[in-house]
């Protein structure tokens, strides 16, 4: 997979995932599961009425205007309008940054998602997590269910679940509040540092967690979230 | 709960001018038990202070670093003594050569000894000199074995580009027909092979070489001209007073040393035997505070005590008193725990906790009873264990076990 088309494909699954986790849309996000379409296109789900270039999901994680293709939504425009007005809706929810744990559930769910397709297709990731397995729960300190869980599929593929299952996890972190969480996925504490502080808890086995925190350091780096 | 708000503020000083606060093996990893301190202040014997004055049974020994306890006071003496008169000049101390020959007299198969301050210095030359003289590149090592901090061996993940391992091979510890192959593939490429003398990764089992491993190895790098070369960095001492190749009776054809030679001083040596010691001398090897007549004084002394005390076997017989019991009073709770490796340096391992929660949940117990338990890294016992530390701790052990057992209920 090319650079643009890594990117992209993050991109796109991390806001389909960040839409997920907003529950006034849950039904209606699981439209907008990402599908590679064609050379260059992305579509938010099967109906390929709201279509991208890859190089315009890039240009909307930068924050800029750039709009889907008009040759499909006119041929779907409202199942296409509904769309957009989710994703709309995550960006301005994304950008209000609001200490609240929903806020924290759709950012962990953005930025955890990314890591999970960078460990699938960027190369060094790829290569640094070999044949682990998860599952790794992520909670909120002193909370019984967790917010979200990183796992692999059977297909071999990373991604994030919000759904609890009967599964043991292997790894359990735990944000000591909402803002550590909140500043974890904005990339504003050093883990090392936290960890030492208590700011994380981070219990089970650790070499995987250091590998997929050096993955997310790696994709934050390439693709900063931008608030 | 122990108090930790200096060490902490001392943490978050650190982390403003050091990158991660600490870094490395006594880096404050996650899952460590959160009483644990950042920063020590004092150690005497088997027992250390941190700076918020906690005291600590320690079972980890500055990493194996100190053998005969913290502060023995004929090494300090000595050490006192060499530090009036200075510890580098232009030109080596006579020390340097009293230290050779002590260490070749020791060691049965070495006939040269070369120093420096850290065990990847030497376990790093050791393999160019194994290159130096065989003239090829290759390496073989065991699968997650650790030989150091540079970046042909380093367990860590940034900064490493391909070409770094590009002539290195692995293979799995024990697996015999793995190493074969790699020696019918790559026969003439083999420089050598560097190993621990069992092997003690982090966060797994010790596992000990099987059945007629080291003659199997031995064999194969005899037959094919490769060196055999012995990193005896962390076991070094804790198993034989002649170097932990007694103790699996075989022989490498260089051995590295450190950690436990200077009993805390910092210090490593390199032995060889006579072959390779020309080779030995081509290889650059150097650094401004090598030559260091303090840890060189601390080393001579700590290995006269250790050989004349039978300081190895006296920490065995003491792990072995230690990991019994406490493997035993591990099973009166309803857990199954076995102290692997040996039991001079144990690594702890429950049944079934392959993600280690239950071990680090246990160590978490014990270190809030004073109880220094490393949850991911071997333990080391030191000589200055004595019974009544011994037995004390076993003794809060027992308590963090029985907690633990509530606590599962």
């Amino acid at each position: 997979m090319d650079q643009t088309s890594l990117q992209a494909w993050a991109v796109a699954r991390s806001m389909f995932k960040g839409c997920m986790a907003l529950p006034e849309v849950y039904k209606k996000s699981t439209s907008l599961k990402p599908h590679n379409f064609e050379a260059n296109l992305l579509s938010f789900g099967k109906r390929q009425d709201v279509v991208f270039t890859k190089k315009n999901i890039l240009k909307l994680h930068k924050g800029r205007v750039a709009l889907p293709e008009f040759r499909f939504w006119i041929k779907q425009p409202f199942s296409a309008f509904e769309k957009i007005k989710i994703l709309l809706e995550f960006g301005n929810f994304i950008k209000a940054k609001k200490a609240n744990l929903e806020y924290l559930l759709v950012l962990l769910s953005t930025c955890l998602e990314a890591t999970a397709v960078y460990m699938n297709f960027h190369p060094l990731c790829v290569a640094l997590i070999g044949d682990e397995e998860g599952p790794i729960f992520f909670f909120l300190r002193n909370t019984r269910s967790p917010l979200l869980i990183l796992r692999r599929n059977k297909n071999g593929y990373w991604h994030t679940q919000s759904e609890v299952t009967k599964e043991e996890p292997r790894v359990k972190f735990s944000f000591a509040s909402i803002d550590v969480g909140m500043q974890s996925c904005l990339e504003e504490v050093n883990p090392l540092v936290a960890s030492a502080l208590g700011d994380y808890q981070i219990e089970g086995y650790l070499p995987l967690m250091d590998k997929v925190g050096y993955c997310s350091r790696v994709t934050a780096k390439e693709l900063p979230l931008l608030i | 709960m122990k108090a930790h708000s200096k060490s902490d503020s001392l943490f978050e000083r650190a982390s403003q001018v050091i990158p991660g606060g600490t870094y490395g093996h006594i880096a404050p990893a996650a899952g460590l038990p959160r009483q644990f301190a950042h920063f020590c202040s004092s150690g005497k014997g088997a027992v250390f202070q941190d700076v918020d004055g906690n005291e600590w049974i320690d079972f980890m020994c500055a990493y194996g670093a100190v053998l005969h306890g913290y502060q023995h006071p004929i090494i300090e003496e000595v050490v006192e003594i060499q530090r009036r008169k200075g510890a580098i000049f232009n030109h080596p101390n006579e020390v340097v050569v009293e230290l050779a020959e002590k260490l070749t007299q020791t060691i049965d198969f070495a006939s040269w000894s070369v120093f420096a301050k850290n065990g990847s210095d030497l376990t790093t030359w050791a393999i160019r000199v194994a290159r130096e003289y065989t003239k090829r590149p290759l390496i073989v090592k065991a699968l997650g074995a650790y030989h150091g901090v540079d970046a042909w061996c380093d367990p860590g993940i940034g900064g490493r580009i391909d070409s770094d391992r590009s002539d290195i091979v692995e293979f799995e510890w024990n697996n015999l027909n793995q190493l074969e192959d790699i020696f019918k593939q790559r026969k003439d490429d083999i420089a050598g092979i560097i190993l621990t003398p069992y092997h003690h990764a982090a966060f797994a089992p010790s596992i000990m070489p099987l059945g007629d491993f080291w003659g199997h190895v031995r064999k194969l790098c005899t037959e094919h001209g490769t060196l055999l070369i012995l990193d005896d960095v962390r076991a070094g001492w804790r198993l034989h007073e002649g170097g932990s190749h007694r103790f699996f009776n075989f022989t490498p054809d260089m051995s590295v040393f450190s950690k436990a030679l200077g009993n805390g001083y910092a210090i490593s040596a390199c032995v060889g035997i006579e072959e390779i010691k020309h080779a030995a001398s081509e290889v650059f090897l150097t650094g401004s505070c090598w030559n260091d007549a303090v840890a060189m004084k601390a080393a001579l002394t700590s290995l006269t005590i250790t050989t004349e005390k039978k300081v190895s076997q006296s920490v065995l017989k003491k792990g072995r008193f230690f990991c019994e019991k406490l493997e035993s009073l591990a099973k009166g709770a309803n857990f199954s725990l076995k102290m692997t490796g040996p039991p001079s340096m144990p690594y702890p391992w429950f049944e079934g906790d392959e993600n280690l929660f239950l071990i680090q949940k246990f160590c978490k117990l014990a270190s809030e009873k004073g109880l220094y338990f490393h949850p991911h890294h071997n333990w080391f016992i030191s000589d200055a264990h004595d019974q009544d530390s011994l037995e004390k701790s076993l003794q809060l052990a027992g308590n963090a076990f029985e907690e633990l057992r509530s606590s599962n209920l």
